[in-house]
């Protein structure tokens, strides 16, 4: 996987991002994202940022898979005083682990198949807010979206992701 | 939490069967060494068999024998990629007999048994007849089988006629009743068309709704936020799916018409139907008892379409009692 690479490159002078990732609203995860961000215009207390960044994400679903994948991602935020609206999109790619043992069969009967599961394309892509808290550099964020995993069967299938957590400046500003 | 409780002390285990490109998900539940096991073929096309495994004819079966609750491809938890081609009743018929060889491998001596209900009683004829399945099976049970939509077709417009016609008799739903009246007076059962089809299907389901002597268990046939909670797929995700599966098999589903065929089934068999079920009338079950050379039909009273959920503990004592009969 790409992303422990990625991590530290992404790390340096931005910030980093932690939060309990949900699917279709309790398939539970977490989640790993960093981005570096600038701000493209200013008036009073409105703000319009964008931000480049990636994402890793590791979401079990009970009886049907762990999926681990990770995205390059690009957003926008518009602030306006404390309160911001995100809007954030990752093109990725991962591999589910079956949630099972899996067997194929074969000319000389059954075989186990260790770590069954498939790679896809993971692209993701998610709307919500965020606001600082109490302390200041810390600030808490809340996303809402879809995560679509192809091919799957002959086809594709989106998934509701949810996501929330908080975002910590790392890194020289 | 209820999935962290649920097979404590028994059977609980998910095997995946890879399968001409499918990972075809097999949830087994029950006793820790099950005297026989019933392998469930879930409705739709579309369907996913998270749907059976709730209410308590499965908490009554499952005491007693293992039931395999099977995702058909491109359907519930079932995974993997494969082309739109290899989306036919005749793959998941072959997807079928994999898993019963999978389940007979891992259960060596333990008794299977087919079970299918509404579009898996279909597929499961299709199984019996067209793969190896009869000769690893000691029982099947169709359950307001599918198995010949142009039949039941048939034979669900008189059923409206005669039902409705008592329904407004009595006053009970006379607005709703004379609607359905209509319509099953309106079509024309030596040429009925696949709007008439779509129509009966969901007229069906109304009618069934409407008669007061079918009940349905409390807390028996999931709800949308029960099965919200319980899927292990994620309901929009899995109605996304299942529903894409269904539109590839919805011609060749509509098709389907196994009746000439099923003098070719020796496997013994128990037709279960409700009385009370106007999408596959029992009458449709009547003629497959007739034409079949070991079968035995038990029509359930107060029950429509889904009779596990209408009558739990006379569906459960039935499936027992069936497959007690035929492992012995």
């Amino acid at each position: 996987m790409l992303w422990p690479l990625l991590t530290p490159l992404c790390l340096a002078g931005t910030e980093l991002a932690a939060g309990w990732s949900a699917e279709s609203g309790l398939h539970p995860g977490v989640g790993v994202s960093t981005a570096r961000r600038a701000v493209v215009a200013e008036r009073g207390a409105a703000s319009l940022t964008v931000l480049a960044g990636h994402t890793t994400r590791l979401t079990h679903h009970r009886q049907r898979h762990t999926r681990l994948s990770a995205s390059l991602d690009l957003g926008a935020s518009v602030a306006l005083g404390a309160l911001a609206l995100d809007l954030r999109a990752g093109a990725g790619a991962g591999r589910t682990f079956l949630a099972g043992q899996t067997y194929v069969a074969t000319d000389s009967g059954l075989e186990p198949v260790p770590l069954a599961g498939q790679w896809g394309w993971m692209p993701w892509a998610a709307a919500g807010f965020s606001g600082p808290t109490r302390g200041g550099r810390v600030s808490w964020f809340a996303q809402a979206g879809l995560l679509a995993q192809l091919p799957l069967h002959d086809h594709w299938a989106p998934f509701l992701i949810a996501d929330v957590g908080l975002r910590i400046p790392v890194g020289a500003r | 939490m209820i999935w962290l409780l649920a097979g404590c002390g028994g059977l609980a285990e998910t095997l995946f069967l890879r399968h001409d490109g499918a990972d075809l998900r097999v949830r087994i539940e029950g006793p820790s060494d099950p005297p026989a096991i019933v392998a469930l073929l879930h409705g739709g096309p579309g369907g996913n068999s998270e749907e059976y495994n709730t209410g308590s004819w499965q908490d009554t079966v499952e005491a007693e024998v293992a039931v395999a609750y099977l995702d058909q491809r491109g359907q519930g938890a079932s995974q993997g990629v494969y082309d739109a081609e290899d989306v036919t009743v005749a793959q998941l018929a072959a997807d079928t007999d994999a898993v019963l060889a999978l389940l007979e491998a891992r259960f060596p001596g333990t008794p299977l048994v087919l079970m299918g209900h509404s579009w898996g009683g279909a597929l499961g004829i299709a199984t019996l007849l067209q793969t190896d399945a009869p000769a690893r099976l000691s029982g099947w049970i169709e359950v307001d089988g599918a198995h010949d939509v142009l039949l039941l077709n048939r034979l669900a417009v008189p059923m409206f006629l005669s039902e409705g016609e008592a329904q407004i008799d009595a006053g009970r739903n006379v607005g709703r009743w004379s609607e359905i009246v209509s319509f099953a007076e309106g079509v024309n059962v030596e040429r009925i068309t696949a709007d008439d089809s779509s129509r009966i299907n969901r007229y069906g389901f109304e009618a069934e709704a409407l008669i007061p002597e079918v009940s349905v268990e409390e807390g028996g046939a999931l709800d949308l936020a029960g099965y919200y909670l319980s899927s292990s797929v994620g309901w929009p995700t899995e109605r996304w799916v299942g529903n894409h599966t269904a539109d590839l098999l919805a011609y060749e589903a509509e098709q389907t018409g196994f009746s000439e065929q099923l003098h070719h089934i020796g496997t013994p068999s128990l037709l279960l139907w409700g009385a009370y079920d106007f999408v596959v009338p029992a009458a449709l079950g009547a003629d497959a008892a007739s034409r079949m050379p070991d079968a035995e039909l038990v029509v359930l009273p107060r029950s429509g379409h889904a009779p596990m959920f209408n009558e739990p503990a006379a569906f459960s004592d039935t499936i027992l009692g069936f497959v007690h009969e035929v492992i012995e």
